[in-house]
């Protein structure tokens, strides 16, 4: 192997570095045991950890968050089975139309699509409202998962579904035994990148939530209001998971799941 | 199972092109009957139609009951796929157990007849393993395995032997062929390619754009072309248009342009257009025009000399400007210092009967 020129190195370790830094100066901060969001920390204390626990906004954004999460990734994993579905296995006429509506949310600033669902949800009298939040997070998630599911069904063979169906099964069945198993390692990757989708989305969900709110919306409003370092706690507390999620599942699953494709 | 097959009147549209056209062919119990025709000819169509996965309009007929409508589960019907289509989440066994599990056997029945079958195809040993870990004619075979192991009313193979190298598809045709005389499975195997059509068939379909040109064993569609598609599929033929200009008896007279006449034997009214063909094996290529009652004598100019050891090609135009193709065997008369020399002109000259008048 060729050996690395001094500035493509110097370059690699600063871009290393910005990317890694912040997270440290952040989980520093956190572990301060004065009152004020330091670095480095005047001592050591896990006391602004503690601190989450003794607030109720913080407490009710994660119940809140995680079930936003669960429930559109799984809305948008299903959604995206069918999409992926019409797209790869029929021509039809707005096919292409359906792939680009379904990719829109890419492209849409996430102002826009937050502004567009609180005036059309509030003509329709849904807001304040949890269903109008798993409208929200449904949409935004599904390019994601609808982009990672196209191509996973592509390398599932129409063949062996119709063998499957020579043999004797009905289509569904067909489908569940054959075609399901061997888009598994898409589904979860769709599931992965659904989830965090959801789950860090501060700018269109911004727009809908009410005094009932999630995670990231908690954590920025707590830090226009307040000055200690449990805003800085919650967010390492939110990376080490992130980190910990990520490590079980590249184990579980291998790593390559995640990035193929 | 014996069962025979019978397709009337089909038609499949897709959404602008015709994909077969009043197709009406019977397929009897037992036989092993090929569907040749180049590609996009509808072949594979008629395979899928057969096996339930397209709509159609017309009748198909399986042990003489009724199969319109029926889905694809229900049929009871073998295929391998060109792709051979093994499920590569499961193993071996688990392949061909696949159509007795969703018969509901029980799973010491399944295995049972697993391990039959795995012994009929000599895939001992393989059992456990997934397709992915298996060479191509292991594959092939374990394909072909998966099929008979419900013991289909009929087997469909869809190009099975295109994947594989020459050696094996030839020792795979063998194969098969036992495989189905043995099981006496009534079998449709759809191919491009014409030898394997001969070499396997008790009857052979030769389809051109969705139409079926000729149905007949391999000596029939080979020695008596019913058109000028079959008779230029299915071997190298020399084709020439010619008109009827005479008769003696069972003899016609046909007359090629520019004054060469050729003799043939059937039937047709005087002044009426035709073709012929003359297969390349079936010429001869002399230096003194010896004269014989039972010949057509045509004069040549060798063009170009292939030579190929156990036999030579060589390529002659005649005086109307068509080129022929003559096969001679290599069998000592023209060697060496006797050789042929291109620009050469000789006497090509074949039997009247080998003339073969095809009418459209």
């Amino acid at each position: 192997m060729r050996s690395i020129s001094p500035l493509t190195k110097t370059v690699g370790y600063a871009v290393i570095a910005c990317l890694v830094l912040p997270l440290v100066v952040l989980v520093g901060v956190s572990l301060n045991a004065g009152v004020e969001q330091n670095f480095p920390p005047s001592g050591l204390s896990l006391r602004w950890y503690a601190n989450i626990f003794n607030r109720d906004g913080f407490l009710n954004a994660i119940q809140m968050t995680l079930i936003l999460a669960v429930v559109s990734t799984a809305s948008s994993i299903f959604a995206s089975i069918l999409v992926a579905l019409a797209i790869v296995r029929h021509r039809f006429f707005g096919r292409d139309l359906l792939l680009t509506a379904v990719l829109s949310p890419l492209v849409v600033p996430q102002v826009v699509v937050g502004m567009a669902f609180l005036v059309t949800l509030s003509a329709i009298g849904i807001y304040k409202s949890m269903i109008a939040l798993l409208l929200l997070h449904s949409v935004i998630t599904l390019p994601f998962a609808a982009r990672v599911m196209v191509g996973s069904l592509m390398g599932a063979r129409v063949s062996l579904e119709e063998a499957a169906r020579s043999l004797g099964a009905p289509q569904w069945k067909a489908f569940i035994l054959i075609t399901l198993p061997l888009i598994r390692p898409g589904i979860a990757a769709a599931a992965v990148f659904a989830f965090v989708t959801s789950f860090e989305n501060f700018t269109a969900t911004q727009f809908l939530v009410w005094d009932r709110t999630t995670l990231p919306v908690e954590i920025y409003t707590y830090v226009q209001t307040e000055s200690d370092p449990t805003g800085a706690a919650m967010s390492s507390a939110i990376v080490l998971t992130v980190c910990a999620v990520v490590l079980v599942l590249s184990r579980v699953l291998g790593l390559e799941m995640l990035t193929k494709r | 199972m014996r069962n025979t097959v019978e397709v009337r009147k089909l038609t499949v549209r897709y959404s602008e092109t015709v994909a077969l056209r009043d197709v009406s062919v019977t397929l009897e119990a037992s036989q092993f009957v090929t569907v040749l025709g180049p590609s996009g000819c509808g072949k594979t169509t008629l395979l899928r139609v057969l096996a339930g996965f397209v709509d159609y309009e017309g009748h198909v007929l399986i042990g003489g009951e009724a199969h319109d409508g029926m889905p694809p589960h229900k049929r009871d019907i073998g295929i391998v796929f060109q792709d051979y289509a093994l499920f590569p989440h499961m193993t071996v066994a688990q392949n061909i157990a696949f159509g007795l599990r969703m018969r509901g056997w029980k799973a010491a029945v399944q295995k049972d007849a697993v391990i039959d079958v795995i012994r009929m195809l000599r895939l001992d040993g393989l059992a456990e393993r997934y397709p992915n870990e298996l060479s191509g004619g292991q594959q092939q075979r374990v394909a072909l395995a998966r099929a008979i192991a419900i013991n289909p009313k009929l087997l469909l193979l869809d190009e099975p032997l295109a994947a594989l190298d020459k050696k094996l598809r030839e020792e795979m045709q063998v194969e098969l062929r036992q495989l189905q005389q043995r099981l006496a499975i009534t079998t449709m195997f759809v191919t491009h390619d014409q030898e394997e059509a001969l070499a396997l068939s008790d009857k052979i379909i030769v389809m051109n754009h969705g139409e079926v040109r000729q149905l007949g064993t391999p000596m029939e569609v080979y020695e008596h072309p019913n058109d000028r598609f079959v008779a230029d599929f299915i071997g190298t033929s020399n084709l020439l248009a010619a008109q009827v200009v005479g008769r003696e008896a069972d003899t016609l007279l046909c007359q090629v342009a520019n004054g060469i006449l050729v003799r043939a034997l059937g039937t047709a009214s005087i002044g009426a257009e035709v073709f012929f063909s003359v297969r390349p094996e079936r010429l001869r290529l002399a230096r003194k025009h010896d004269e014989h009652a039972h010949d057509n004598h045509v004069p040549a100019v060798v063009e170009h000399i292939t030579y190929l050891g156990h036999r030579s090609k060589i390529r002659v135009r005649i005086s109307d400007g068509s080129s022929i193709e003559i096969d001679q065997p290599n069998n000592g008369t023209f060697t060496e210092d006797n050789a042929w020399n291109v620009g050469e002109t000789a006497d090509m000259s074949w039997e009247i009967k080998n003339t073969v008048i095809i009418y459209k």
